[in-house]
């Protein structure tokens, strides 16, 4: 038996849902709730009416009739002329890739002196909502490189309403290049992971989604070197821990989908620019991060020592690791005292320098053997 | 002694054999038996060789074709027929042939997939040895080595670790899930499946007859959402659907995929003997219909099965009763002195957690435990091993559930015996009173509404997630309604329609607020907090959580009692406490009607009568309980409830006994009229218990699908009117499968309140909240009148 009028049930259904609402709401707050209610219904038809014609965003240029895009640039005082032959020690599983792009690049400067570093992508996304599925669309980009030494230009796009997603994706494509080290933060588990789907449900494949680009991560390191002292490692904790500045008037990003949406029903651009300020901020740091990153692991200060040891102790320089290791000990490290103690007593031979580490750890039978072999040392040379 | 001399011991049991009111038996039935196919690949048919099968059953040959040929095909299997090969032979056959190629297999359940796992790794060698294989077409399977056969088969489901995932998605040819996960996990992230979907070839759902009312009805949307999927990555994959025997196996497939089906039934399986015993356990009461419990008799017969050394499993409706027969069988077997006789009976049943349930699946397997007492939740394919006898406590609700129960036993062709309990319903009585009926097997039919608009609406929004929906390509979704529903969700702000297509536009992930079980999500947790443990013991729908576990309820998990000490609705928290009472508790329940429309006359209703088919509101609500005494069940008095009612939009069917549309003088009987306004309400409420029980005779439904409101001046037709309706929000086609049915169902209901042999309704007829030799009297001449003028 045909069902009929499913149209009308479909209504009546509804109905008496919003009804339930509006009791609940009337219940739970004032009236003037309820006219907001009705104002957001109000709003629908507004939206309509802002398809037509996409609305002016101050400070944004009309790229495509679904697209906007803006440029700025910071002078990034974190900025090395070259980057340190240790950075891949913080990225292992990009570690020989990136090797091999480190001195490929020393090669090519040799040949043309005017770029000294290899060509880095930065980007960050805003979308609308935080599953992975199908259903999450990037509304927002922000791609930066530098185009001289110190200068980083950051390109943004912003998709103004569904239809110029594409557009948004090709143009996001040629920013992004190909051949380049993609740079980003927490964009392995999620950006590149948006990225992959968007590109795929309009039927695109752009170069630099292929698995032989190289992606850096910046959370992995950023959470080895520094979580121990920041306790989070959010990008605006890294900022303010390790940068040294604070965001004025940020919009979480959590808001980001939020004033998206508002955008696309009312037009109204101001909470969407306060993400597009959030979204330059976030960008323009990963360049900063990468380099404070950078001249962390060059220097070997901090727990970035530990992993200069590591990586010295692994090819057997012992000596060159102890002083990576010395200063962390002397700074309470009791990952850095243990093995100095192990370097000390088996491969160094400075059983006095061990037996204090030794004791300092309270490892007593380390402290017992080294008394030992030092007794026995110091016997055999009277 | 043989085993058909231990049944013929218990049969002549003068504890027994009077009552046993017949007996029935299926003697061995020979198969019939087709070649391995012509084109199959070498491996294969190795493979088949090495596990005893050097020929198929004509039907698994029959099935192969059918899915080779790239038609959908539905198969209609008995237990033990080697159905799994029928899908698994044209599947490993094609993804031989075409490398990238990949399959999905859909269970309903989670335990189902393990079981199949097991089966296919044996059969493609993954495994030595292999599961036990189902139905072999020889009895002595050989040794000869079969190679490895080159077909990963992965399980992608809820328990599947995040570390084996994405190996599951890129490589696994074979991917075994169930309809929720491919509903919340795979559907809504469709773009990390891309090799999989742009190579589907088949889809094989088994246990179709599962899929029925309102799960059913979700089915058939998940699988519109698939196939929007599967076709944007180009791919037009084949279904194979198997199903126990029902009366509607084509229709119900069609209605769940959308398309035309070729239909699979004859079984070429051969089968062991089998004696069903229908037993009618004796009148306590004569004058009130009262017979002994099912419960104490049927455990009884486990009992004497059990210590006769005959591996038992007992089907018992309900999770209390399963929990309650349980522990009597083991308190009636308990002797310190021999270990329990040796026997050890488990109950099994839903709201166990998987650990438990494996390690119960496992025991049955191994014998480590002799006897279970299920619900229905065993009557699935799982493998428990061979059983020999399956007890029945009362009808199941549908012969194709009861014939599935039967199955249990004798799964391995031997020799095997099934006994149904009577109990004194109108369903179980009327059984008893038309064996040949019975063995004759009418077949119920499954409905589903894939067009319900609370699961629509659901699942078109999930639909618009994982693809905009274009103004013109609704894929399988109904047109109209689909582009209401997007309207709808676009003025609340979760889609965007731009340029021709409805974008999804909100940061939550809709799967994720709709299940695939109920029609609205809702589920209320258990938690055991006897001296502070705070424990999660189990989880209920909200619906059934104010009717069962109410304060003050009885609630038994695993043998223990608990008292419920809180209900905390809006948190979704049931608190309970161990308890020792010696009673359990029933809710009863008061609904409110409100005609919301009448969509549809239904031709063919009885003179005088009208019958409409329209969508109700109905408001329920649980105002009390009683407290029922184990054993005696006897009623030790009532507690209040007080919780708001739930209020829902269903579907149903309204039967107007208005008395003027007949044009032969037809009124109501004068019995009826000269009734006060009492008598009659209990007339027209016996009157709807005789078709609510009878309905599931015809069609795949339980009693409690089936609503029933009695009015006798119904304030919105203006005369007596009887509602009879479908329990699920939204309604799952029962109450238009009524109508069309009402014919027989009223010819049914009227024999049985003729044939009742009791004075003043009982159970078995008219129920017992109707009472009085004159309402039984005036109930059965209305029925007979309508079952009359529907037949003229």
């Amino acid at each position: 038996m045909a069902r009929q009028g499913l149209s009308g049930r479909l209504g009546r259904i509804r109905e008496a849902q919003r009804q339930r609402q509006n009791a609940d709401v009337a219940e739970s707050t004032s009236k003037s709730r309820a006219l907001g209610r009705n104002g957001k219904t109000d709003t629908s038809d507004a939206s309509r009416l802002s398809t037509q014609t996409v609305a002016d965003i101050p400070g944004w240029e009309k790229a495509a009739p679904y697209l906007f895009e803006r440029r700025a640039s910071f002078s990034v005082k974190e900025f090395r002329d070259a980057l340190s032959p240790h950075l891949p020690l913080l990225f292992p599983r990009e570690r020989e890739s990136l090797n091999a792009a480190l001195s490929a690049e020393t090669t090519a400067k040799a040949r043309r002196s005017a770029r000294k570093m290899p060509s880095l992508a930065f980007f960050d996304l805003e979308t609308t909502g935080l599953s992975h599925g199908a259903g999450t669309v990037a509304f927002m980009a922000g791609v930066a490189r530098f185009t001289e030494p110190g200068t980083l230009s950051v390109t943004q796009l912003l998709l103004a309403d569904y239809p110029g997603e594409p557009e948004f994706l090709s143009r996001f494509a040629a920013l992004i290049g190909s051949g380049d080290a993609l740079v980003s933060y927490n964009g392995k588990c999620f950006d590149a992971q948006i990225l992959q789907t968007r590109y795929l449900m309009n039927g695109m494949r752009p170069a630099f989604l292929s698995p032989d680009t190289i992606h850096l991560d910046l959370l992995f390191p950023a959470r080895r070197l520094w979580k121990a002292d920041l306790g989070s490692c959010r990008m605006s904790d890294v900022e303010a821990g390790i940068l040294g500045f604070e965001r004025e008037d940020d919009l979480p990003g959590s808001e980001a989908p939020d004033a998206w949406f508002e955008f696309l029903k009312t037009g109204g651009a101001d909470r969407l620019c306060a993400v597009g300020d959030h979204n330059q901020t976030d960008t323009a740091s990963l360049a900063r991060i990468l380099f404070a990153l950078d001249s962390a692991i060059d220097s070997g200060t901090g727990r970035a020592g530990l992993v200069r040891a590591l990586d010295l102790r692994s090819r057997g320089e012992y000596e060159r690791a102890a002083g990576f290791l010395e200063p962390l000990a002397a700074g309470g490290d009791m990952i850095a005292a243990r093995l100095l103690a192990i370097d000390c007593e088996h491969r160094l031979g400075d059983l006095e320098r061990a037996l204090e580490l030794a004791q300092g750890l309270g490892d007593d039978t380390r402290a017992t053997r080294i008394g030992r072999k030092l007794a026995l040392a110091n016997g055999t040379a009277e | 002694m043989s085993a058909s001399e231990t049944l013929a011991q218990i049969l002549a049991d003068p504890g027994f054999a009077p009552f046993i009111s017949d007996v029935k038996v299926f003697p061995e039935r020979e198969g019939t038996y087709a070649p391995l196919p012509e084109d199959l690949d070498p491996r294969l048919a190795a493979a088949c060789r090495a596990r005893g099968m050097d020929r198929l059953y004509s039907h698994q040959a029959e099935a192969y074709r059918a899915a080779r040929s790239g038609a959908h095909s539905v198969i209609v299997t008995p237990t033990a027929s080697g159905k799994t090969l029928c899908y698994n032979l044209p599947v490993m056959q094609t993804l031989l042939e075409d490398p990238d190629g990949r399959a999905l297999y859909l269970f309903p359940t989670k335990a189902l997939s393990q079981d199949q796992q097991n089966e296919i790794n044996g059969m493609v060698g993954n495994v030595e040895g292999g599961g036990p294989g189902e139905g072999e077409a020889s009895d002595e399977p050989r040794n000869d080595v079969a190679p490895r056969i080159p077909l990963r088969v992965c399980i992608y489901d809820g328990d599947t670790p995040q570390s084996v995932r994405a190996d599951a998605r890129d490589k696994g040819r074979i991917i075994i899930s169930n309809p929720d996960m491919m509903h919340s996990g795979i559907l809504p992230n469709h773009t990390k499946w891309i090799r999989f979907f742009s190579n589907l070839r088949y889809i094989v759902i088994d246990e179709m007859h599962s899929y029925r009312g309102i799960f059913g009805s979700h089915m058939a949307n998940l699988l519109r959402r698939m196939l929007r999927v599967a076709r944007f990555y180009g791919a037009n994959p084949t279904f194979i659907l198997c199903s126990a025997t029902i009366g509607n196996p084509r229709e119900l497939a069609e209605r769940l995929i959308g398309s035309p089906v070729t239909l699979v039934e004859r079984s070429g399986a051969p089968s062991g003997k089998k004696t069903v015993v229908l037993y009618n356990p004796p009148l306590v009461d004569a004058v009130q219909g009262i017979r002994r419990s099912v419960m104490n008799e049927s455990q009884r017969w486990a009992l004497c099965l059990l210590k006769a050394n005959v591996k038992t499993i007992l089907f018992a409706h309900s999770r209390v009763r399963t929990e309650v027969i349980a522990s009597y069988v083991n308190d009636s077997l308990r002797n310190m002195y021999n270990n329990n006789h040796g026997i050890t009976v488990v109950p099994y049943r839903g709201g166990l957690l998987p650990l438990e349930r494996r390690k119960i699946e496992k025991g049955l397997r191994e014998g480590t435990i002799q006897g279970v007492v299920s619900t229905n939740a065993l009557e699935l394919g799982i493998d428990i091993g061979g059983l020999d006898a399956a007890v029945v406590a009362g009808f199941p609700g549908s012969f194709s559930s009861f014939w599935q129960q039967a199955g249990r036993a004798g799964r391995r062709q031997t020799e095997s015996v099934a006994i149904f309990i009577a109990s004194s319903s109108p369903l179980d009585q009327f059984i008893i009173a038309h064996p040949d009926y019975f063995f004759a097997r009418p077949q119920e039919t499954a409905q589903i509404d894939p067009d319900n608009p609370y699961v629509l609406a659901d699942h078109v929004k999930c639909a618009a997630f994982e693809l905009p929906f274009s103004d013109d390509t609704f894929g399988s979704f109904p047109r109209d309604a689909t582009g209401e529903i997007l309207s709808f969700l676009e003025e609340d702000g979760m889609l965007r329609h731009a340029a021709g297509r409805w974008h999804w536009s909100d940061r939550a992930y809709p799967a994720e607020a709709v299940s695939l079980r109920s029609a609205t999500t809702d589920n209320v947790v258990i938690v055991d907090m006897t001296k502070g443990r705070n424990i999660v013991i189990g989880e209920m729908d909200r619906p059934s959580a104010k009717e069962l576990i109410f304060p003050n309820a009885i609630y038994i998990h695993l043998g223990r009692q608990y008292v419920v000490t809180s209900l905390d609705i809006p948190n979704r928290r049931a608190e309970v406490e161990e308890s020792e009472v010696n009673y359990f508790t029933d809710a009863v329940v008061k609904t409110d009607i409100t005609v919301l429309s009448e969509d549809e006359t239904v031709p063919g209703a009885p003179e005088g009568t009208s019958i409409i088919v329209g969508d109700l509101l109905v408001r329920s609500q649980v105002t009390k309980f009683k407290k029922i005494r184990f054993h005696t069940q006897e009623n030790l008095g009532f507690g209040e409830i007080a919780l708001d009612a739930e209020e829902r939009e269903t579907r149903g069917m309204m039967l107007l006994l208005d008395g003027i549309s007949g044009g032969e003088g037809w009124s109501l009987p004068e019995e009826f009229t000269a009734l006060d306004e009492a008598a009659q309400g209990e007339v027209l409420s016996g009157i709807g218990q005789l078709i609510k029980s009878v309905a599931p005779f015809f069609l795949l439904c339980d009693r409690r699908d089936i609503g029933v409101a009695p009015r006798v001046r119904d304030p919105h037709f203006g005369c007596p009117a009887l509602y009879v309706y479908d329990s699920a929000p939204g309604g799952s086609g029962l109450s238009e499968a009524l109508a069309v049915r009402v014919a027989e169902i009223f010819q049914a209901a009227s024999e049985r309140t003729a044939q009742c042999t009791c004075d003043a309704g009982c159970p078995s007829c008219i129920g017992v909240s109707a009472t009085g030799a004159e309402i039984k009297a005036v109930a059965s001449r209305i029925m007979a009148l309508l079952s009359r003028r529907v037949m003229a």
